[in-house]
C-alpha cells in the first residue's frame, strides 16, 4: 500500500521557540490518523506545516512527502494548486474561514469554478447534488445565506461539502473540526467527515483533543506532547493497550502532573535538544523514551 | 430600512438646529458692533443717533432668542443677511462661490483616490519591501508639513520656476495645481490608512480559508480583501471630505481659486461677519449631507450592516 | 523589539525635544542679531556666514526670528493642548462616569461640534473673535476638546464595567476614591499619548491660522505668519519660506516621533 504522506524528521521553529521536533510518521493511502494531545502540544502546527500554511517567519526543516513529492521543494504556485485540489482542509471555526460578505452559494460556486475550470452556470447542478448528498434540509436558503447567519454545525457541513465537491482530493486535513460545535452535532459531523473520506477514497489527518472523536474516526493515532510525537500506533493498539503513561492518562481523561510520569522522560521540544530513542512495542506501535 | 433613514433624518434635523445655534451664538459674541461696522463701511458718520437707528434697522435691539429665530427663519427662506462689505446677499455670494469649491474638492478627492489607492495597496501587498519603506518615509514627511507650505512650494516650483502653470490662472486650468496640492496633502494620511486597513483585513481568518481552497494571492487581494475594505474606505473618504472643506480656505487663498474658502478668508480680513456666519453654516450642512449619504451608501454595500440593521 | 532599544529610541527623541525647548526658550537670550531690528540695506540677503538663514524684506535675520518665533509657535500649541485636553477629558469623564442625563447632554454637544469641519470652525471662531493669539487659542481649543471628550468618555465607560471597579463599589468605596485610585490611572496613559501625538497637528493648525492672519499679530515672528508675509517675496527670497517651513517641520516631527516612541514603550510593557 502506498503512503499518501511520509513525514521525516520534521522540525518547525517560530523564531527562537521550537514548536515541533523530529516528527516522523507515515500515513498509508485511504487511512485516517488522529493526532491527539493537549493544547500547545503542536498538533495544529503539524497540520499547518503539512498544509503549507505556516505563518511567515517560521523555519521549517525536514521532509514532507506528499504522494511521493517533496512538498516544500515545490514552488509556491504548485503548492497553492495542490491546496484545495488534492488537499482539502477543514477548520475549527468554519464561519470565520469563509468570506463574511459573500453568500454561501457564491463562495461554493467560486470554489468549484476554480477547481473544475467550468463556468458559473455549470456549477449549480453539482452544488445541489453535493448538498443533497449531505442531506441539507433547505438547500436554497442555505445557499442564499451569509456565513454569519448559519450555525457552526451548518458551516462545518458546508466546509465538508466543499471538500467533497473536489473529486481529486487525496488528503483531508481537519483541525479540531468538532471542537466548536455543540455536543449533539459532534457525532453527526464526525460521521459526515468519515463518509466524505470514504466517498473520495481519500486519507484523513485529524487533529483533536476530543478522544472520542479520535476513537470513532481513526485507523492510526499519534500522541503529541510539547512538540514531540511520543507514541504512534493503530487505534486498536493505542486505545486497548497504550504504552506510554501520558497516553494512558490522556485516554483516561485524567491528566497527571509531569512528575507523575516517572518511567518516561517527558521531553519538551522548546527546551530539549537531546536525542531521543524509539522503543518498538509491536510492529507499527512505538514509543519515545 | 425606511424607518432607519427617517430616524436619521430627524437626527440630522436636530443637528442642523444645533449647528445654526452655534453659528449664531458665535456671531452674537463677536466683539465688533455690527451697527458700527455697517455705518463705517458705508461711510456714514457714527454718532449715538445714527448708531441707534442702525441698530434698530438691523434688529440688534431685540432679545437674542428673537434675533436667532428671525435669522433661522431667514435661513429657511434662503435669506442669510447681507455682506457688510459688498452689500450683496450672503446667500448669493455663497452660492456663486460654492460650485467652485465643490469642483475643487471633488477633483482633489478623485486625484487623491487615484494616487493613493494603488500606492496603499502595493505597500500592503509588498509589506516591508523597499517601495513600502520609501513611501512610508515620504508620507511621514508630508504629513508633518503644513498645507500652506506645500502649496507655496508647489506654486514656486510649477509656476515660478518651471512656468508650467500661470501664477494667476484663468478658467478651469487653474484647478490643476490647487487640486494636485490638496490631494498630495491628504494622500500622505490616506496611503497609510489604506495600507493598515488592508493589512488588518489580511490578518483575518477567511484569508487563510481562501488560501486553503487554492485561490491565488492575487484573487484573494482583489476579489475579497479590497472588496471587504470598501465600506470602511468610503467612510474614510467622508472624513477626508471634512479636511478638504476646511483646508480649502488656505489652498483657495494661495491659488486664488474663487471658492467659499477664499470668500471666507477675505471676509475675515474685512470683518464681514454675516458672510463668515453663512460660511460656517453652509459648510456644516454640506458636511452633514455628505456623512449622511456615506452612511447610507455603506449600509447598502456591507451586508453585515444591512442585515444587522434589519435585525434591530 | 527589545526593551533597551525602545528605551534608547525614547531617550533620543526626548533629548531632541528638550534641545528644542532650550533652543526656543533660552536661545533668544543668546541671539547674534536682534530679531525685530530692521535694516533695509541688509534686505534679501541669501544665507551666508553672517546670516545663516539669510535676511527678510526688512533686513531682519531670519535665523534669529525663527528662534524668537519658536516660543510662540510651540508655547501656544502647548497651551491649546493643555486646555483642550483638560476641559475635554473632564467633560468626557463626567459623561462616561455618571452616564444618564449628563452623558446625553455632553454627547449631544460633542455631536453638534463634530458636525463642523474642524478647520472651518477654527477659522470662523478666530475670525469672528478677532486677530490675536488668545483668540486663536480659544478657536483651536473649541476644535480639539472633542477628541479628548470622546476618548475619555469611552475609556471610562469601558473601565466602569470592569469587574474590579464593581468589586470596589460593592465594598463600599466612595466614588471619588474609586475615580482617583482606579479610573484615572488607567486612562491617563492613553490620554497622554493622544496629547503628544496631537501636538504636531495643533502646531500646524496654529501656523495655519496665523498664516491666514488670524493668530499672531505683527511683528511677532510666528512661523506661519512670517510665511504668509513672505508670500510676496517668494521669487526674490524663497529661503524665508523655506527655513520657516523647515522649523515647523522639525518641531512637528520631533513631537510625532517622541509620541510614537512613547506609544511603543507603553504598549510593549
Amino acid at each position: 500500500m502506498n503512503n499518501i504522506l511520509n513525514v521525516k524528521n520534521l522540525n518547525v521553529c517560530y523564531g527562537e521557540t521550537a514548536a515541533l521536533k523530529g516528527i516522523d510518521f507515515s500515513l498509508p493511502q485511504g487511512q485516517a490518523v488522529s493526532f491527539i494531545g493537549e493544547s500547545g502540544s503542536g498538533k495544529t502546527t503539524l497540520l499547518s506545516a503539512i498544509a503549507g500554511l505556516l505563518p511567515k517567519g517560521s523555519q521549517i526543516s525536514g521532509d514532507i512527502e506528499f504522494i511521493g513529492q517533496n512538498f516544500y521543494a515545490l514552488s509556491e504556485k504548485k503548492r497553492r494548486q495542490i491546496l484545495g485540489n488534492q488537499i482539502g482542509i477543514i477548520f475549527q471555526n468554519p464561519e470565520l474561514f469563509l468570506d463574511p460578505t459573500e453568500k454561501i452559494g457564491k463562495q461554493m460556486e467560486d470554489y468549484i469554478m476554480l477547481q473544475h475550470h467550468i463556468k458559473r452556470k455549470d456549477t449549480h447542478n453539482k452544488i445541489y447534488d453535493i448538498l443533497n448528498q449531505l442531506s441539507f434540509p433547505d438547500v436554497k436558503s442555505v445557499l442564499s445565506a451569509y456565513p454569519f447567519e448559519l450555525s457552526g454545525g451548518m458551516c462545518q457541513r458546508i466546509s465538508i461539502a466543499m471538500v467533497l465537491s473536489c473529486e481529486n482530493t487525496k488528503l483531508i486535513l481537519a483541525d479540531e473540526p468538532t471542537s466548536a460545535l455543540d455536543q449533539i452535532i459532534r457525532s453527526q459531523t464526525a460521521k459526515l467527515l468519515v463518509d466524505t473520506q470514504k466517498k473520495l477514497q481519500a486519507s484523513l489527518l485529524l487533529v483533536t483533543h476530543d478522544i472520542k472523536l479520535a476513537q470513532d474516526v481513526s485507523d492510526y493515532i499519534g500522541v503529541m506532547y510539547k512538540g514531540k510525537l511520543i507514541e504512534w500506533g493503530t487505534a486498536e493498539e493505542i486505545f486497548i493497550s497504550p504504552y506510554h503513561d501520558y497516553t494512558k492518562a490522556l485516554i483516561a481523561a485524567s491528566p497527571k502532573k509531569d512528575t507523575d510520569f516517572l518511567h518516561f522522560r517527558m521531553y519538551d521540544a522548546t527546551t530539549d535538544s537531546k536525542e531521543f530513542l524509539r522503543k518498538e512495542i509491536s510492529p507499527g506501535h512505538w514509543v519515545l523514551i | 430600512m425606511l424607518k432607519q433613514i427617517s430616524k436619521k433624518v430627524i437626527h440630522a434635523a436636530f443637528l442642523l438646529l444645533g449647528i445654526t445655534l452655534v453659528s449664531f451664538t458665535l456671531s452674537y459674541l463677536s466683539p465688533g458692533d455690527p451697527a458700527q461696522i455697517q455705518l463705517s463701511q458705508s461711510g456714514m458718520r457714527v454718532n449715538p443717533e445714527t448708531l441707534a437707528r442702525m441698530q434698530t434697522e438691523l434688529g440688534l435691539d431685540r432679545p437674542m432668542l428673537v434675533q436667532y429665530l428671525s435669522w433661522l427663519k431667514g435661513i429657511l427662506t434662503g435669506n442669510m443677511g447681507f455682506s457688510y462689505k459688498s452689500k450683496k446677499s450672503v446667500a448669493l455670494l455663497l452660492s456663486s462661490a460654492l460650485p467652485n469649491t465643490l469642483l475643487l474638492t471633488i477633483f482633489s478627492l478623485l486625484l487623491m483616490i487615484i494616487i493613493s489607492t494603488p500606492i496603499g495597496v502595493i505597500c500592503a501587498y509588498k509589506k516591508e519591501g523597499i517601495f513600502d519603506h520609501i513611501i512610508r518615509v515620504l508620507t511621514y514627511l508630508f504629513s508633518s508639513l503644513p498645507s500652506f507650505f506645500i502649496s507655496l512650494v508647489m506654486l514656486y516650483i510649477f509656476a515660478l520656476q518651471l512656468h508650467w502653470v500661470p501664477v494667476l490662472p484663468s478658467g478651469l486650468s487653474g484647478i490643476i495645481l490647487p487640486a494636485l496640492t490638496m490631494s498630495l496633502c491628504l494622500s500622505a494620511w490616506y496611503i497609510r490608512q489604506i495600507r493598515s486597513m488592508i493589512l488588518k483585513e489580511m490578518e483575518k481568518k477567511y484569508v487563510i480559508g481562501l488560501t486553503a481552497k487554492g485561490f491565488s494571492d492575487h484573487t484573494i487581494l482583489f476579489q475579497h480583501v479590497l472588496k471587504n475594505c470598501m465600506a470602511p474606505l468610503i467612510t474614510l473618504f467622508s472624513m477626508s471630505f471634512g479636511s478638504m472643506l476646511g483646508g480649502s480656505a488656505i489652498i483657495e487663498s494661495i491659488f486664488v481659486w474663487n471658492g467659499v474658502g477664499k470668500l471666507a478668508v477675505d471676509s475675515i480680513s474685512a470683518r464681514d461677519y454675516p458672510v463668515i456666519q453663512g460660511y460656517v453654516v453652509w459648510m456644516a450642512i454640506l458636511f452633514l449631507l455628505i456623512n449622511f449619504s456615506v452612511e447610507i451608501l455603506c449600509q447598502i454595500i456591507d451586508p453585515r450592516i444591512r442585515r444587522e440593521g434589519l435585525a434591530k | 523589539m527589545s526593551k533597551s532599544k525602545i528605551n534608547k529610541k525614547l531617550g533620543f527623541r526626548l533629548g531632541f525635544l528638550i534641545a528644542l525647548f532650550f533652543l526656543f526658550f533660552i536661545g533668544p537670550f543668546f541671539l547674534p542679531h536682534e530679531p525685530f531690528e530692521t535694516n533695509i540695506s541688509q534686505a534679501f540677503l541669501p544665507p551666508s556666514s553672517q546670516h545663516i538663514f539669510g535676511t527678510d524684506n526688512l533686513g531682519r535675520c531670519i535665523f534669529c526670528r525663527i528662534i524668537a518665533g519658536g516660543k510662540i509657535s510651540v508655547f501656544t500649541s502647548l497651551a491649546v493642548m493643555t486646555l483642550s485636553s483638560v476641559i475635554g477629558s473632564i467633560l468626557g469623564i463626567i459623561a462616561g462616569y455618571y452616564g444618564g442625563i449628563w452623558d446625553k447632554i455632553i454627547s449631544d454637544i460633542i455631536t453638534v461640534f463634530q458636525a463642523f469641519p474642524s478647520f472651518v470652525l477654527a477659522i470662523a471662531i478666530a475670525g469672528i473673535l478677532g486677530q490675536s493669539i488668545k483668540n486663536a487659542i480659544i478657536a483651536l481649543c473649541a476644535v480639539y476638546w472633542i477628541t479628548y471628550a470622546k476618548l475619555s468618555r469611552s475609556l471610562v465607560q469601558q473601565i466602569r464595567s470592569d469587574n474590579y471597579i464593581k468589586a470596589a463599589w460593592l465594598c463600599g468605596a466612595p466614588p471619588t476614591s474609586i475615580f482617583f485610585k482606579y479610573i484615572l490611572p488607567s486612562i491617563i496613559g492613553s490620554l497622554f499619548i493622544t496629547v503628544v501625538l496631537d501636538i504636531g497637528s495643533v502646531i500646524l493648525s496654529m501656523a495655519g491660522l496665523s498664516f491666514l492672519g488670524l493668530g499672531a499679530v505683527r511683528p511677532t515672528a510666528e512661523w506661519g505668519a512670517v510665511i504668509s508675509e513672505s508670500r510676496n517675496f517668494m521669487q526674490q527670497a524663497p529661503w524665508i519660506i523655506g527655513f520657516n517651513g523647515l522649523a515647523l517641520f522639525l518641531v512637528v516631527i520631533g513631537f510625532n516621533l517622541f509620541g510614537e516612541a512613547m506609544d511603543e514603550k507603553i504598549n510593549c510593557k
